[in-house]
């Protein structure tokens, strides 16, 4: 096993290498692979206990329960010890909303006499590849995005990538998606437009000039003699979205944005969709009376803080609102709204998991939550035929799990995007139990050491744990055993920064040594078991 | 307490299901269902003010069949199966009608950028989800004109709304209503009172003045080149005026399409907006807090312009200096449509008491005063024909009070928009024992919740609540509770400024 990994790492290294040798030597990287004697989760509902997947230069070649790797495959066998839950293979996620900020200036895109906000002509370049919310999502578990820019009222052209390694060049899929809106777009101090109205009013009148552009220079086609229409930039490039051929993606701010957005495109030409709010089930009836599409963020709201008996400063509307929020999906889907689920929202992709946990606990159907991150948004955008499935002739998209998918905190070891393998956890058998509590240091560097407790509970197939630093008892959102090797997580936002903090530590015997890593920087870590797993009860 | 007993619903034990007694409306809108409309209703023996020229009716009663006035008068005979009012004591009188208000809008109530924005439509942004419109049905009031702000000499196109609480934006619409717009002169739209970061013109009350004929000119040239593109064959292959929603709504006005409500404060403004639009051949609808009407009062009523304003407020800039207490009974002598206006959410409640004042300040007769608050300001907003009066065929828009309504000492029982009781004294106390116990529910699940999660009740959800950044607060209403954030997020009023 290790003398694989190894190998794969001079593998990954080949490829990174690749661009530059190309002129020179021709590097021969295998394309061919094949998963062996893992559980495949082919579609929604659709499971083989177990069976065989076949990659070949980035494409599903077979999949099946009777299927032989070819000879020239690299066969991946994932050893389980007993009491382990399966390796499981899933569909790539697709995610159907990245939204991202492009670092241009609006001023200078804006052509003569059009408003800053209004870009429907703007398209997403090679050198706005956001990679770091790329990686984010493809770590996630997300192997396909629509990627959009987020200024603007009209914000243009979305475009469907794969997020895989490297740039756009690599991963598009189609350089062109729908048309995104926002009425949330405000110019800067006393510009128009700086209420919602304002945006509103602009909008409406942008969407009447481009139907008149159409219209006006139709007519000075078949007839020229007759002073020609001005011409208004950028303003064509709306036409297929006016026209159904592609959809019009409109981002809701709230309750009262959907009904207003409704109100404003009720034309039955436009193919509309909407970013939902996680409200919609507040007034489901307008959306029942009218099911258009949603991609839902499952953002749901923390616990209000009512702790304090003489200090609850809570309003009904918020403790309602925690309470009823994670009903919000299944709500949707009995309205009969189709539905696409985006981690939109979130401040790290992988919430969702969490969430959707949430989610379904409250009634949404387990299939149709898959659905609504593969096949669902496969369909929407195209790609019923390439991705959202492991189906031969698909994408080699995968999530390659140890267990269920949709659990509070999923282990996803490995993330294959074009037949392309991304290791998020090299997982080995469990070869100790580390369970107990563990008396740690944490060194800081330069802000000096740090003492924590670290307890670990459970089987070491299945752990759980908290860590103790300062007074400050925080849970662990991911413990796991490889080897000699124990790997666990904490939601950095417990310590005012975002993302996660990691910590991976050896163990031999009682002693532990190792590092972590977080938002915060790098950091040793070295300490001893002190108590069994009895004696921390 | 008798009282309150003698006013609960008597059902006449016909069978006809009306479940009214157990309605109970939410604190939240989109949770609040539409109380039931009784086919037939009859208030018996109450004092009712019908604003009309019937007067003050004693021991009248008051007969409402399918959302409308079918009948007012004494001993009126009711349908079998009406649901009855017992009125004794009580007096009735038409719902309040607020001519000037912003207090259901949401993501700001001016757009104050450009000179004109005659494109922008407080229809857009009509927030059905303010806890204003309850609020001010508990106060009697049952209609109100959302208006843009005044930052702009031609402003927004306003919306009328009923006070449906619970229902959509769409639904609070009043349809009768017909469209109007807000212009603005003097301090605000030539920015008296702004930073002098970004001038725009016009900087002088003239100057105001010139850019509204200038817009007129330019919206007269639109809509002749609009009339004049052809229509059917030989239309085809020729290239249309584009269109212009800014221009299209100005030009509305020049064809008495749309009212014009103009805020206004000094009397020379208002003349010379009087005369452009005698110039262009139209009416202007009505002046708002018009503080010096009382100096032009026979010029407005000679040119029909009627007047909306606050009873005892000014003196909050220099334009206002000149306002007196006199000033609605003074121009109502003279022969102007005269109503008294809330511009604030929270005087909104208390209208009756401003009518009050209009008796205290200048004798204004009693039935008249109400009339400030009901008949003419639903005349001023052209929906006299259907709200505003207690009259066969009127929208059955009333409030039961539990005395005279100009009393310090009364308040409103029943509040009915549409021959819905959309307030209740007695409902309201049982959705505040209801929500008590929903809240006790709530905060022990949340409790239990957290004592689940390994004492880890902060935790964080994932919830990206890094909070959109907001231009501007004002301070004067931050203190008030029950407000969103997003309500507090507004630019101009009319009367305030912080800048």
């Amino acid at each position: 096993m290790r003398a694989i990994v190894a190998n794969f790492l001079a593998i990954s290294l080949a490829i990174a290498l690749t661009p530059a040798l190309a002129s020179d030597l021709r590097q021969p990287v295998p394309g061919v692979h094949a998963l062996v004697d893992v559980r495949i989760v082919t579609a929604p509902g659709q499971v083989i206990e177990s069976g065989t997947v076949v990659i070949r230069d980035g494409v599903i070649e077979a999949v099946g329960a009777n299927v032989q790797p070819p000879a020239d495959a690299r066969v991946h066998e994932f050893e389980r010890a007993e009491g382990q839950d399966p390796i499981t293979v899933f569909p790539g996620l697709i995610e159907p909303y990245l939204l991202f900020e492009i670092e241009r200036d609006l001023d200078e895109e804006t052509p003569a006499g059009r408003h800053e906000l209004i870009n429907p002509d703007r398209r997403i370049h090679a050198r706005d590849w956001p990679e770091d919310k790329v990686t984010q999502l493809r770590r996630a578990g997300f192997t396909t995005a629509l990627l959009a820019a987020d200024q603007g009222i009209l914000r243009g052209h979305g475009l469907i990538a794969n997020l895989g390694e490297g740039n756009l060049n690599r991963n598009l899929i189609k350089p062109s998606f729908g048309q995104f809106a926002s009425l949330s777009g405000r110019a800067q101090g006393r510009q128009f437009p700086n209420s919602l109205m304002g945006a509103v009013a602009l909008f409406r009148q942008t969407l009447d000039d481009a139907r008149w552009q159409a219209a006006a220079r139709t007519a000075w086609e078949n007839n020229p003699a007759q002073p020609r229409p001005e011409w208004l930039e950028g303003l064509d490039d709306l036409a297929p979205a006016l026209t159904g051929q592609t959809p019009l993606v409109f981002e809701s701010q709230d309750l009262l944005d959907t009904l207003r957005i409704l109100e404003l495109i009720s034309d039955d030409q436009v193919d509309l969709t909407l970013i939902g709010h996680g409200e919609e089930y507040k007034r489901l009836g307008a959306l029942e009376a009218r099911p258009v599409r949603h991609i839902l963020p499952l953002a749901f709201p923390d616990a209000p803080d009512v702790k304090d008996e003489d200090d609850r400063n809570v309003s009904l509307e918020a403790l309602r609102h925690w309470h009823r929020a994670p009903d919000n999906p299944a709500r949707l889907a009995e309205a009969g709204v189709p539905l696409l689920l985006t981690s939109h929202g979130l401040s790290q992709p992988g919430q969702i998991f969490e969430q959707l946990a949430k989610a379904i606990e409250r009634g949404l159907d387990s299939d149709q939550a898959l659905a609504a991150l593969t096949t669902e948004p496969a369909a929407w955008l195209g790609l019923s035929d390439r991705a959202g499935r492991i189906r031969p002739g698909f994408m080699a998209n995968l999530v390659i799990v140890e267990g269920e998918l949709f659990t509070e905190g999923p282990s996803i070891s490995e993330v294959w995007v074009d037949g392309e393998r991304h290791v998020l956890a090299a997982l080995q058998p469990p070869a100790i139990d580390p369970a107990g509590t563990w008396a740690l240091t944490l060194g800081l560097g330069g802000m000096g050491d740090v003492d924590a407790s670290l307890v670990l509970r459970g089987p070491p197939t299945n752990m759980e744990g908290t860590l103790t630093v300062m007074g400050n008892d925080t849970p662990l959102s991911e413990v796991r055993v490889s080897g000699e090797r124990v790997i666990a997580s904490i939601d950095a936002s417990r310590f005012g920064g975002s993302g996660s903090i990691s910590i991976r530590l050896d163990i031999d015997g009682d002693r532990a040594r190792g590092n972590g890593s977080g938002p915060f920087g790098e950091f040793t870590v070295r300490g001893r078991r002190t108590g069994g797993p009895d004696e921390e009860l | 307490m008798i009282r309150q007993m003698t006013l609960s619903l008597t059902l006449l034990a016909t069978g006809l299901a009306f479940a009214s007694d157990d309605w109970t409306p939410d604190i939240e809108a989109w949770n609040s269902s539409a109380p039931p409309r009784p086919d037939n209703l009859i208030v018996r023996n109450a004092t009712i003010w019908t604003g009309t020229d019937e007067g003050i009716l004693e021991n009248a009663d008051l007969l409402v069949r399918r959302g409308r006035i079918s009948a007012v008068g004494q001993d009126l005979s009711a349908p079998r199966g009406a649901v009855e009012i017992d009125g004794e004591g009580l007096h009735i009188t038409p719902g309040i009608i607020d001519a000037h208000s912003h207090a259901a809008m949401i993501g700001g109530v001016n757009e104050a950028s450009r000179i004109s924005t005659a494109d922008v439509r407080v229809r857009d942004v009509i927030d059905a989800e303010s806890i204003n419109i309850y609020r001010q049905l508990a106060g009697g009031v049952t209609t109100i004109n959302l208006l843009h702000g005044s930052a702009n000499a031609i402003g927004g196109q306003m919306s009328v709304i009923k006070l449906r609480w619970g229902a959509s934006p769409a639904k609070l619409v009043f349809d009768a209503a017909p469209e109007g717009i807000k212009f603005a002169l003097g301090e605000n739209p030539k920015q008296s009172n702004w930073r002098a970061d970004e001038p725009r013109y016009p900087q002088t009350r003239h100057g105001v003045e010139q850019i509204i004929r200038e817009k007129f000119q330019q919206a007269d040239d639109y809509r002749q080149a609009m009339d004049n593109m052809p229509t059917g064959r030989t239309a085809r292959d020729r290239v249309p005026p584009r269109p212009n929603h800014e221009l299209q709504a100005i030009s509305e006005i020049l064809r008495s399409e749309r009212d014009v409500h103009s805020h206004a404060y000094r009397a020379d403004e208002k003349l010379a907006l009087m005369r452009i639009a005698e110039q262009y051949n139209f009416v202007i609808k009505a002046f708002h807090h018009v503080l010096e009407g009382y100096k032009i009062a026979p010029q407005m009523a000679a040119h029909g312009v009627g007047g909306s304003t606050f009873i005892d407020w000014w003196a909050f800039k220099y334009e206002a200096i000149d306002g007196i207490g006199f000033n609605p009974a003074l121009m109502h002598e003279s022969g102007v449509v005269t109503g008294l206006h809330s511009d604030n959410p929270e005087l909104a409640r208390r209208m009756n008491l401003e009518a009050a004042k209009a008796v205290r300040y200048g004798q204004v007769d009693p039935h008249d005063a109400l009339k400030m608050i009901t008949a003419w300001p639903a005349d001023q907003l052209g929906i006299g024909h259907r709200t505003g009066r207690l009259a066969e065929g009127l929208d059955a828009d009333f409030v039961i009070w539990n005395g005279h309504p100009l009393s310090v000492q009364s308040r409103v029982e029943q509040t009915w928009v549409d021959g819905r009781r959309y307030f209740d004294r007695q409902a309201d106390q049982r959705m505040r024992e209801r929500l008590d116990a929903e809240r006790a529910e709530l905060i022990a699940l949340v409790l239990d919740d957290s004592d689940n999660d390994n004492g880890n009740d902060n935790g964080d959800n994932g919830a990206d609540t890094s909070e959109p950044e907001r231009r501007r607060v004002h301070s004067f209403a931050a203190h008030l509770t029950g407000y969103r954030a997003s309500e507090l997020d507004h630019d101009e009023y009319c009367i305030f400024h912080d800048h």
